[in-house]
């Protein structure tokens, strides 16, 4: 492979000797959608992710949030969930829901395939897109939100941005993440005749609970 | 360089078979609707207009393009930094023997496998098979086709040739499922199987829709989330990428993001779209090892042409199938190779030979649309044109010579008088009283079987009016 490496740079290299080199290196900001000043990003998010048909929730309290997912996890009960580090985070006693609502939380990765569901946080949210943001920052929050047929994200509704421009400027700050993806709607395919059907590989339901408190 | 899968001269035999498929050209007429209009435009209208944005797209890319070995080499540095590794692949043989040489080595027996067109163009899947791999295509199309046999006729949307009864055959027969024609149950029985795959999986290989050369990031788009699978669960993630696909930043990747989506499926961003930099390492969420193959093959002959190094710009987004009214009514599987429609045509003749590809240059119309839904301008139908030009050269060489100096005989007026006499000599003996073609070449008497052509005049027009007639 390394004679490989240097047959294809010197093909390149003679490729482009007559090249003009004079392209801009900087080609400036991409355009943007532009919303007004004092703009709802909370609204837009909503407007752009429901005709993905992700599912939306506004939490206003914590005793809100439980009503919330008690109502999401009802399908989930007498089955196990996975929980990522920031969905704990946010919400320190999910055990105890869990327990009352018979909801069993993975002890071990072993557990994982198992999982009806994976609860987790997310890194932010975009507006422009309908889209929220999972990295691999925190521990199990990729899997969580990729393996189990449900995919709970609870979202600070300070964490919602506008646009991907400052997607990638907060994700290139400090300790910038291995991995994130960008979720704008359950897993979905037209593979057959065209004909649209959720859940093939990744979740088929889920839920963006934003949170207003 | 890999065998086409027929020959030319089957061409027609082909487009013969898709002009007969009603099923195939409905499916095309649905997928052609559901990516022109309104709604494509307004989205785009959104951030700045479409021409707008494709004139970035198409600088992001002729900026890396015009430098490649500098873009190539810090792509190798940055994904070096993340911990992965990269492997250059002069050819399709080259990307094999590693793949193959690593499994040995990791001890790998079970790969899943993203939907990645390189790995298509070069054969990959039978080869590994060869070696004694067991290699699973995940996409829900690419799988479909595999359990046939078959080959893909669309690059976004591979087994949309088949009806879903065609699908509920093919699973009742291979997976022993009982018979069902619902499109949301065969996905259904298709996820439990599969789902078994990615867990013992050892190893994941994809393509890759774009690598930023500044991070060593490489981006994948998805709906179904097969490739997030087969990128976290395997501790393995081998990712096969043409050396076109570099991206300088991630403020150049914008204006290609926010286009492929939209060009590929009316959406701004797919389901999911994945930012891998690297492994997880040892006892991290994701693989342990990552491993970057960079092909050349037929890419830096490309390069080396100025009138064709804009197809390297290409992000495979499929607008111009969508586009294409050739495309729509043969369907792609009368194209010879895993590439169709009009970037198809032109990568085709390109990595084949315009000679070679004399029968397939001539599956276009010219109708530019493709053209202008191209999301990084590449003037597909101005290559073709050329193409053509160039396999007819090849294929007769003498004959644009022979024009040339006919019509140069033709310009004198010795050779115009004499034109003109054999051409009323021809002329009478093939109408009849009427002005009907009565005698002559089939395809002319065809022709000529509705029209009546006037009589030849006896004097010619440049002897009846002199000179002195004209001042």
């Amino acid at each position: 492979m390394r004679d490989s490496r240097e047959i294809i740079l010197s093909r390149v290299r003679s490729a482009l000797i007559s090249e003009d080199t004079n392209m801009p290196e900087n080609l400036g900001p991409t355009p943007e959608e532009i919303l007004p000043q004092d703009a709802d990003l909370m609204a837009r998010f909503k407007e752009r992710w429901l005709p993905g048909t992700g599912i939306f929730h506004l939490a206003r309290s914590s005793k809100g949030l439980t009503m919330i997912l008690t109502k999401i996890l009802k399908p989930v009960a007498g089955k196990r969930v996975i929980v990522s580090e920031s969905f704990k985070n946010l919400m320190p006693d999910f055990e105890d829901l869990a327990g009352r609502i018979d909801v069993g939380i993975c002890e071990n990765v072993e557990e994982f395939p198992s999982a009806e569901a994976g609860l987790t946080g997310a890194e932010l949210a975009l507006a422009y897109s309908g889209t929220i943001v999972v990295t691999s920052g925190s521990e199990f929050e990729l899997t969580a939100s990729v393996l189990p047929p449900i995919h709970v994200a609870l979202i600070p509704r300070d964490k919602i941005k506008h646009h991907l421009g400052q997607a990638f400027d907060h994700l290139s700050k400090t300790n910038p993440p291995r991995a994130a993806v960008f979720i704008s709607g359950p897993s979905k395919t037209g593979d057959i005749q065209m004909t649209l059907v959720h859940g093939v590989h990744g979740p088929g339901e889920v839920h963006a609970v934003i949170l207003d408190y | 360089m890999n065998k086409m899968m027929f020959k030319p001269t089957d061409l027609d035999r082909a487009i013969d078979r898709g002009l007969e498929n009603v099923f195939l050209r409905n499916a095309m007429a649905l997928l052609t609707a559901f990516s022109g209009g309104a709604q494509r435009l307004e989205i785009m209208d959104e951030v700045g207009g479409f021409e707008n944005l494709r004139q970035r797209a198409r600088a992001s890319k002729d900026k890396v393009l015009n430098r490649l070995d500098y873009y190539l080499e810090k792509l190798e540095d940055s994904v070096q930094k993340a911990g992965g590794r990269v492997v250059w692949a002069d050819g399709p043989q080259d990307v094999i023997d590693y793949i193959v040489s690593l499994a040995r080595e990791k001890n790998v027996k079970s790969v899943v496998k993203g939907k990645s067109m390189v790995t298509e163009e070069i054969e990959l899947n039978p080869a590994l098979q060869r070696a004694g791999l067991e290699v699973l295509e995940t996409d829900l199309g690419e799988y479909i086709i595999q359990l046939a046999g078959e080959r893909p006729s669309h690059i976004v949307g591979p087994a949309l040739h088949k009806t879903k009864e065609e699908v509920a055959r093919l699973f009742e027969e291979k997976l022993g499922i009982p018979y069902t024609d619902d499109p949301a149950e065969l996905t259904m029985a298709a996820r439990r199987v599969l789902r078994g795959n990615f867990l013992r999986a050892d190893m994941g290989i994809t393509g890759a829709n774009f690598a930023v050369a500044e991070t060593g990031t490489i981006v994948l788009l998805e709906n179904e989330g097969n490739i997030r699978l087969s990128t976290t669960l395997p501790r393995i993630h081998v990712a096969v990428m043409g050396i076109e696909k570099v991206v300088a930043d991630f403020n150049d990747l914008q204006s290609l993001l926010k286009l492929l989506p939209i060009s590929t499926m009316n959406l701004r961003l797919p389901s999911y779209t994945s930012f891998i930099t690297g492994p997880a390492g040892s006892g991290g969420e994701g693989p342990e090892e990552f491993h970057l193959v960079l092909l050349d093959d037929f890419r830096t002959k490309i390069l080396a042409d100025p009138d064709f190094r804009q197809m390297l710009r290409c992000i495979r987004c499929g607008a111009c199938l969508n586009a294409c009214p050739v495309y729509a009514t043969i369907g792609g599987h009368a194209y010879p190779w895993v590439y169709s429609g009009p970037m198809g045509v032109v990568l085709t003749a390109l990595a084949k030979g315009p000679a070679e590809t004399k029968d397939l240059l001539q599956a276009c119309t010219i109708c530019r649309t493709c053209a202008e839904v191209c999301p990084v301008m590449i003037d597909l139908p101005g290559m073709i044109l050329k193409l053509r030009g160039q396999a007819v050269e090849k294929a007769s060489p003498l004959l644009p010579k022979s024009l040339a100096l006919a019509a140069r005989l033709y310009s004198t007026p010795l050779g115009y008088d004499s034109a003109g006499r054999l051409i009323k000599a021809a002329t009478r003996l093939a109408l009849d009283s009427e002005g009907g073609i009565q005698r002559g070449p089939e395809l002319i008497k065809d022709m000529g079987s509705n029209r009546c052509l006037p009589q030849p005049a006896d004097v010619p027009f440049h002897r009846a009016v002199s000179d002195e007639d004209l001042k």
